[in-house]
């Protein structure tokens, strides 16, 4: 089965460049650069910054994963990864007086240049955006991960290193902080 | 606290799960059971529920091709002719033996990149050997950041501390492997292994890793085969 084929199991993939094979590391970044973006995205609000964010993860696992032994899984690696950059990105960007940001394309435009018949969907993704930035760290990765990158929440666990019951009750504080933010895009 | 109270605390630590399809058997007959006959928990979960629901109004960003970003990755690391790990701990190395034994900075471009990081427990006593390995790693450190965009330097003057750290430990523990200084050695993975969180559970796969990469050839073979 070819390294690039979605169906290439994970352990599959690491074998193989771990065997010399380059296609296999071209498999990884194709299966994971799409949802490591996303996320880092999702978390930052900045195209830019997720980009490099997201390659960064790559390259960091291009350099070691020639000695990966698994004792984790690869994409929870990957994943635990993008998190710790983005904290930590997350943390020097409150001090920083010089921000240079490319917006989140749906908060970027004002409303005068959307066209009409999409500013509520504007109007809407924006609130979202705002709601799940807004939430505490360990709630908003939950959310994060759960719902827009369809992990389990046994494989976020394994991610953020706590029980499942604690990342279940993470995702119920996190939906529950998100009520009142959300409520007024009911219809 | 009454058993109702309980029984409606145990449900709602599982709705979570309910919402996004993860409970299963006896559990998801339990919790299905008790939501037929309490309105409360009910009320919840399609409270819950439609919260949920306002999440996908959050629509994805556009996919970047991946296949370049594979290109841009492997072509880099082919280009740099050093390997990579070694300029990350390069720059580590410089970094570490640039200060006193409290604080470290590496001034790039007339100071516009900068790395900074304090370790007060470290003590930085390495002699003659310090000033070689200063000259070699700032020879690739500088080869490496020459290489880089605008974009790159700036947000590369805003990189974390701790990823910095990190990098010396790893940087301090290959240094000690070298010299066979398993006392040393010991010191430095205890220190990192009691200080790590578990978020540095990357850091410190890296770290045995690289520790097996750089053991004398007998203890390679040892290694190998406790994997």
């Amino acid at each position: 089965m070819s390294p690039t084929s979605p169906d290439t199991p994970e352990d599959d993939l690491v074998r193989r460049f771990q065997g010399g094979d380059e296609a296999a590391f071209e498999g990884v970044v194709l299966r994971y650069h799409p949802r490591l973006q996303e996320l880092a995205f999702r978390l930052t609000g900045d195209v830019d910054e997720s980009r490099e964010i997201g390659q960064l993860a790559l390259v960091r696992a291009y350099e070691t994963l020639a000695r990966f032994r698994g004792g984790a899984r690869l994409s929870t690696w990957l994943y635990r990864i993008v998190l710790n950059l983005c904290r930590d990105r997350h943390r020097k960007r409150v001090t920083r007086e010089d921000r240079l940001t490319r917006l989140d394309p749906q908060e970027e435009a004002s409303p005068a240049e959307i066209p009409e018949g999409r500013l509520e969907t504007h109007e809407a993704a924006t609130i979202v955006a705002d709601a799940v930035r807004a939430l505490p760290a360990p709630e908003r990765e939950v959310v994060l991960l759960r719902h827009y990158q369809d992990l389990t929440f046994a494989e976020i666990a394994e991610i953020q290193g706590e029980a499942v019951t604690t990342v279940k009750s993470r995702m119920t504080k996190g939906l529950r902080l998100l009520r009142g933010p959300l409520k007024e895009l009911e219809a | 606290m009454k058993e109702r109270d309980i029984e409606c605390a145990s449900v709602v630590d599982e709705l979570a799960g309910l919402l996004y399809g993860e409970l299963e058997g006896e559990v998801l007959a339990g919790v299905e059971e008790h939501l037929t006959g309490c309105a409360s928990c009910r009320a919840e979960l399609e409270s819950l529920r439609g919260t949920r629901d306002g999440l996908d109004l959050w629509t994805p960003l556009e996919d970047e091709d991946a296949s370049a970003v594979a290109r841009s990755i492997l072509g880099r690391r082919r280009r740099s002719g050093v390997r990579a790990a070694w300029i990350g701990i390069a720059a580590a190395l410089v970094a570490f033996f640039g200060l006193a034994s409290t604080g470290a900075e590496l001034d790039y471009d007339d100071g516009r990149v900068a790395l900074r990081f304090e370790l007060p427990w470290i003590d930085a006593r390495r002699g003659p050997l310090r000033e070689t390995v200063q000259d070699i790693a700032r020879a690739q450190v500088e080869a490496e950041l020459a290489s880089w965009s605008e974009s790159q330097l700036d947000r590369f003057a805003d990189w974390s501390l701790r990823e910095e750290e990190q990098r010396m430990h790893l940087a301090l523990a290959v240094d000690n492997v070298r010299r066979q200084d398993r006392e040393a050695l010991e010191a430095y993975f205890g220190a990192v292994q009691r200080g790590a969180v578990r978020e540095n559970e990357f850091t410190r796969e890296a770290i045995y890793q690289l520790a097996s990469l750089v053991a004398p050839e007998g203890e390679q073979g040892n290694q190998e085969s406790e994997r």
